[in-house]
């Protein structure tokens, strides 16, 4: 039990790291200063996804958390 | 009219969450954490009370007219990040506050390390870091109050006046006041904020035209590195990660972990928390960066002002005053809570311990209250002379908090720490990060990143290696 708690805690931490690292993705990418939709930069549009993303997985990420609390509990 | 909205607005958000608040507040709990009873919405809105401050409104605005858009993704996406840290310390400091009753950020560090020097230390860095982001709530109070009455109220006086009125307010109603005028407050701004930016967008000929027309001007706002290469990598990196490790360090904030009602309220809580910033941070950064097409040559901290002179520019007089008064009372919220968390701090982490004497609740409140006074003129004194920007000064009171999380983590996640490794990691980390602020030290050793990043690293090798686990096995 112990050991899938921890697993699934490995599991968190790297998709955590890993929406982390695509905060850093203009290390890779040369994004343009050239407007696009509604005049913003193309890459805040970018980065906007990359929130919902995060926003996503945090979502999952409590809904699990919260149900193995009250398993643990039980 | 604008005394008369700034009267009304004032009534409707302060004096309003008053009622009710004396008779209820007969007991530490009630006073200094609402009764530890807040639901999902109030406590989401008065943790993000602490967002809607003279940093956001003013700071945020400045900051994108003098570096452009890429202010926007770095603190939206930086502070959704934060909301990791929430459930890494804010579900377990929840659970611990209720086992134990803890009401300040250093009863669980002395409770849980043994280490009254450590409790000392931790406490004194909150309120000696907490003043100059506590001072810049003053500061851009005063800067509104004299535009919005064209300069019939004076900066200096402005920042006596609004400090005044906190300080007021904070000694009558505690904890479930300041909730309440949290709540109303965040929805008020949200709604002003949008309606703002739209107004001034379409005064420019809309938002998509208006920001081809800044990008004609100057391209280099719309550069993920902003303008003069603000932020090259090393930057982006440091300043993404930092809110994860400061923002719960803030003491009003990780007071605010005490107060869920249940843990559920506080994971739900953190969700809005890492969602709103999405929306509610364009804002000001959209307004700040078309403000090159109506006022193009501004320079340094003069940028701060953008968001008032762009409201007055481009809306009716009544509205941008509403904005503004409504602003203003945004920063008096934050301030208020900031108040009362150093008030709660300064009686139940020094007053108490080194007196060794247990007060009655009222000598505790009236003893919390001297702290408020002295801690609102110490916030008004720095107001008076501010040494740097908004944002540099937001700055390095987010660093010198920052530093406290390695400890914070150790203790309630890693079974604890040494308290000899705990003082190490705090106190060479802010000797560390003075150095580099006043240029001590060469920043060149830093390599481009940002200071807090290294010494958040040394100072989590050093709770790591005095963990009781690992000091046995050696």
């Amino acid at each position: 039990m112990t050991q899938l708690k921890h697993r699934r805690g490995a599991l968190w931490a790297l998709l955590f790291t890993l929406i982390f690292l695509l905060s850093q993705s203009n290390l890779l990418i040369d994004y343009t200063a050239q407007p696009g939709l509604l005049g913003f930069p193309n890459w805040l549009w970018i980065y906007g996804l990359i929130h919902a993303a995060l926003l996503l997985v945090l979502w999952v990420f409590i809904k699990q958390y919260w149900e193995q609390e009250n398993s643990d509990d039980a | 009219m604008i005394y008369l909205i700034l009267l009304l607005y004032i009534g409707f958000t302060f004096w309003g969450s008053l009622i009710g608040a004396g008779p209820q507040g007969r007991d530490p709990e009630t006073y200094f954490l609402a009764n530890r009873n807040l639901k999902t919405l109030s406590l989401f809105f008065t943790i993000l009370a602490t967002n809607f401050s003279a940093f956001y409104f003013l700071g945020f605005a400045g900051e994108a007219y003098r570096i452009g858009y890429t202010h926007y993704t770095i603190m939206a996406l930086g502070t959704g990040l934060a909301s990791i840290s929430f459930y890494l310390i804010g579900s377990k400091v929840w659970r611990l506050g209720q086992q134990k009753g803890y009401i300040t950020p250093a009863e669980l560090i002395y409770d849980q390390s043994g280490s009254r020097w450590l409790s000392y230390l931790y406490g004194g860095v909150m309120i000696l870091f907490t003043l100059p982001y506590l001072s810049l709530q003053i500061v851009g109070g005063g800067y509104l109050l004299e535009s919005i009455t064209n300069g019939q109220i004076p900066y200096t006086i402005a920042v006596f006046l609004l400090t005044l009125f906190t300080i007021a307010y904070v000694l009558i109603g505690g904890m479930q006041s300041v909730a309440r005028t949290d709540l109303k407050q965040g929805i008020l701004m949200i709604l002003f904020m949008l309606i703002a930016t739209v107004l001034i967008s379409y005064q420019l000929g809309g938002l998509g035209e208006a920001n081809r027309a800044v990008f004609t001007l100057q391209p280099e706002l719309f550069r993920i590195e902003g303008k003069g290469a603000a932020y090259p990598p090393q930057r982006w990196f440091s300043i993404m990660l930092i809110w994860m490790f400061c923002v719960p360090m803030f003491p009003q904030l990780f007071m605010r972990f005490y107060i869920a009602k249940d843990e559920r309220h506080l994971m739900k809580s953190t969700f809005l928390y890492a969602a709103i910033p999405i929306i509610i941070s364009l804002f000001p950064v959209i307004i700040g960066v078309l403000g090159h097409l109506s006022f193009p040559d501004l320079q340094g901290k003069a940028a701060d002002q953008i968001l008032p002179m762009m409201l007055l520019e481009h809306s009716h007089e009544w509205f941008a005053a509403l904005v503004m008064v409504g602003a203003i009372a945004a920063f008096m919220s934050t301030l208020d809570s900031q108040l009362l968390a150093l008030g709660t701090i300064i009686t139940r982490d020094f007053y108490i311990p080194i007196s060794g004497h247990q007060p009655s609740f009222e000598q505790e409140v009236r003893i919390g209250r001297i702290g408020v006074i002295f801690f609102a003129l110490i916030g008004l004194l720095i107001a008076l002379r501010p040494f740097d920007t908004i944002f540099d000064m937001g700055k390095l009171a987010f660093a010198g908090l920052a530093i406290l999380f390695p400890l914070s983590l150790a203790i309630v996640r890693w079974g604890g720490v040494r308290p000899a490794f705990g003082i190490a990691s705090i106190v060479i980390g802010e000797v560390l990060l003075l150095a580099f602020y006043y240029d001590w030290l060469p920043k060149a050793w830093l390599l481009g990143f940002e200071a807090y990043l290294p010494i958040l690293l040394l100072g989590f090798v050093l709770v790591w290696m005095g963990r009781p686990s690992s000091v046995k096995k050696t």
